[in-house]
């Protein structure tokens, strides 16, 4: 047999082709996600050591949201009543506990120079990328929600259930997860131009946390800073679909308006990206190693 | 008549590093002023490589040997100049170039740690596009001619690093690439890995076809696989012939063995250093340039009965450290 690639593909070439190959690059993208999926099983113990921390913070905020209640008197706060309140939360946290370390990892393949073997692959990195990155939420999401409702029935109760929200839901969190991919691995490279990209992190984290509605619904603040936090994607990631599935905003025309905010920042971000990572790559300094 | 697979004219590539003064004054400084120095890591290298050759591409730490691999792969753009590799231009066409070149750099991985190495060969099939029937048939094969059958299945972290190694060149080469970049392949290995490294890839270099081009700091490697040799040093090509013309050139230097009838004692040789004089043997070291062989073993037989001699060479080692010192005092041009 002979190994040389010369004898095994013949001319024209259409490999590497969305045109005229797609279902091969599907299948490409998709084996990616899969193994990446199959290495994350890998830490499914580790996932639910970490689950611990979710039971802690889900804790916390039953207790406090618990005492805001009483306290105030009211029986809903920004629109929510209690029981949404934790359901909410419960999203939140489940959606944000399966985030990837994307931004570390591409930092560190970038200045490690491991980018090379990613370079040197018939594929685009971003989208491998991209399907590392669902390939792991795709595990850890249904161990956070196990977690995170739980924590929620036991404080609660259960939430009512909506059949007709669930096509609808699964899209916008789906749309959310690649709305933080797009920003978080745009942070990541921006590792060929700045030696520490873990500042600009941090303070997409925490904008994600207050403007995206991580620890409160967006309704809950005041008009002014309400309107500032809709203006931004990062409330399409959290506040978006934990909303729809506590049942607000859940009428047919509220989802698709919804969905389509998403898709319409996605489309944009995901260029802002290539264009950034084609920038990136010229500047590739992997000497020496 | 053979075609090349690499042609390289002038090719350079220029980093612009940051550099700032000591101290926090300095560091401040740097904060708003950042002074940058430009470090020429290739300049203007020109070689070709013919297809089915394997070449040792090799040179001291920071010569720009990765750097070169690394444009000549597609991943770093250069500052100036032209390459052709396969006929494709690398950093215009990476990803087409992809299916056609294989790459191992020894201190990375490209197999995923947590699982078989199977698994990876699985992933690699899909990314380079390659039908389940012919993958079946050049995994078995490949399997086979590594011998990783019985640990194809176990996860990689539990690998030796010879048995990794033996895995991450099969996994460069499933989608039967023409050219192979090997980067340190044998960097960490035992003296036995080593040569089972060594000889897997001079046999897909001699029976394949497979076209080499091998950068190494470990001279066996370069003396068990390649017949040519380039030697870069700061970024400059200092050397491009054959490895045997390189030995011849370099050479001035010879070592003589001899086995004496009467102890060694105090011997002695006019033109000739005494390295070691043990028993009834000696090691005798000759400057080429100032005597010749002849004359030395001439004065020798003179005045001693010898029974065995041996002429040799010093170690390939030496000839490249002493390349490399030449290249340093000024040497050279490309």
């Amino acid at each position: 047999m002979n190994l040389r690639g010369r004898d095994l593909h013949p001319s024209p070439d259409h490999r590497g082709s969305w045109l005229f190959r797609p279902g091969a690059q599907l299948a490409k993208y998709s084996a990616v996600a899969g193994v990446t999926t199959r290495s994350n099983m890998a830490y499914l113990a580790d996932f639910f050591l970490r689950g611990i921390f979710l039971v802690i913070v889900m804790f916390v905020f039953f207790q406090l949201w618990r005492t805001t209640y009483s306290a105030t008197g009211e029986d809903k706060i920004g629109g929510f009543s209690l029981r949404e309140m934790i359901w909410y939360l419960a999203m939140t946290e489940a959606l944000i506990g399966c985030f990837p370390r994307l931004t570390v990892v591409i930092d560190e393949q970038v200045k490690s120079g491991q980018l090379a073997y990613y370079l040197c692959r018939p594929y685009s990195y971003p989208l491998y990328l991209l399907s590392t990155y669902f390939g792991e939420i795709v595990v850890r999401l249904p161990v956070n929600l196990l977690i995170a409702g739980g924590m929620a029935f036991l404080s609660v109760g259960p939430l009512p259930f909506r059949p007709e929200t669930i096509p609808g839901l699964a899209l916008a969190i789906t749309l959310g997860f690649g709305l933080n991919f797009t920003i978080a691995a745009a942070i990541g490279l921006l590792a060929f131009w700045f030696e520490d990209t873990g500042s600009f992190y941090l303070l997409y984290s925490r904008l994600l946390m207050i403007f995206g509605g991580m620890l409160i619904p967006l309704d809950v603040f005041p008009t002014a800073i309400r309107r500032i936090a809709l203006a931004l994607p990062t409330n399409l990631i959290l506040y978006g679909p934990a909303r729809l599935f506590v049942g607000h905003g859940a009428g047919a025309a509220e989802i698709w308006r919804l969905l389509g905010r998403q898709a319409l920042w996605l489309g944009l971000l995901w260029l802002g990206l290539v264009g950034l990572y084609r920038l990136g790559v010229k500047r590739v300094n992997v000497q020496g190693g | 008549m053979p075609s090349s697979a690499v042609v390289v004219r002038g090719l350079t590539k220029a980093f612009r590093v940051k550099t700032r003064a000591a101290g926090l004054g300095g560091a401040a400084r740097a904060l708003f002023h950042p002074d940058y120095q430009e470090t020429l890591a290739v300049a203007g290298v020109t070689f070709t490589v013919e297809e089915g050759e394997a070449l040792a591409f090799i040179g001291p730490n920071g010569a720009g040997k990765s750097t070169t691999i690394k444009m000549l792969t597609g991943i770093l753009h250069p500052t100036s100049g032209e390459a052709s590799v396969l006929g494709r231009t690398p950093w215009r066409q990476r990803e087409k170039l992809a299916f056609d070149i294989g790459s191992v750099f020894g201190q990375k991985s490209q197999l995923w740690l947590h699982l078989p190495p199977s698994d990876s060969f699985d992933l690699l099939a899909h990314i380079y596009e390659i039908p389940a029937a012919e993958f079946a048939s050049r995994r078995n094969h490949l399997v086979e001619l590594f011998e990783i059958g019985p640990f194809l299945r176990t996860p990689v972290r539990k690998l030796s690093l010879g048995q990794r190694m033996r895995c991450e060149i099969a996994a460069a080469l499933i989608h039967g690439p023409r050219l192979i970049f090997l980067d340190e392949p044998t960097i960490g290995l035992d003296i036995v890995a080593r040569q089972t490294i060594r000889d897997l890839i001079r046999r897909l270099n001699r029976e394949e076809g497979v076209t080499v081009f091998l950068t190494s700091h470990d001279v066996g490697d370069v003396e068990r696989l390649c017949r040519r040799v380039v030697v870069v040093n700061h970024g400059r090509i200092i050397y491009d012939d054959s490895l045997n013309a390189l030995k011849r050139r370099y050479h001035r230097t010879k070592y003589l063995d001899l086995l004496l009838d009467s102890p060694a004692g105090e011997f002695a040789c006019a033109g000739a250093r005494v390295v070691k004089a043990k028993g009834y043997g000696v090691k005798l070291e000759i400057d080429t340039e100032r005597v010749r062989v002849d004359q030395v073993l001439s004065r020798i037989l003179a005045e001693h009965r010898v029974l065995d001699i041996n002429i040799g060479d010093p170690p390939l080692e030496e000839v490249i450290a002493e390349i490399y010192a030449r290249g340093v005092e000024g040497g050279g041009s490309s």
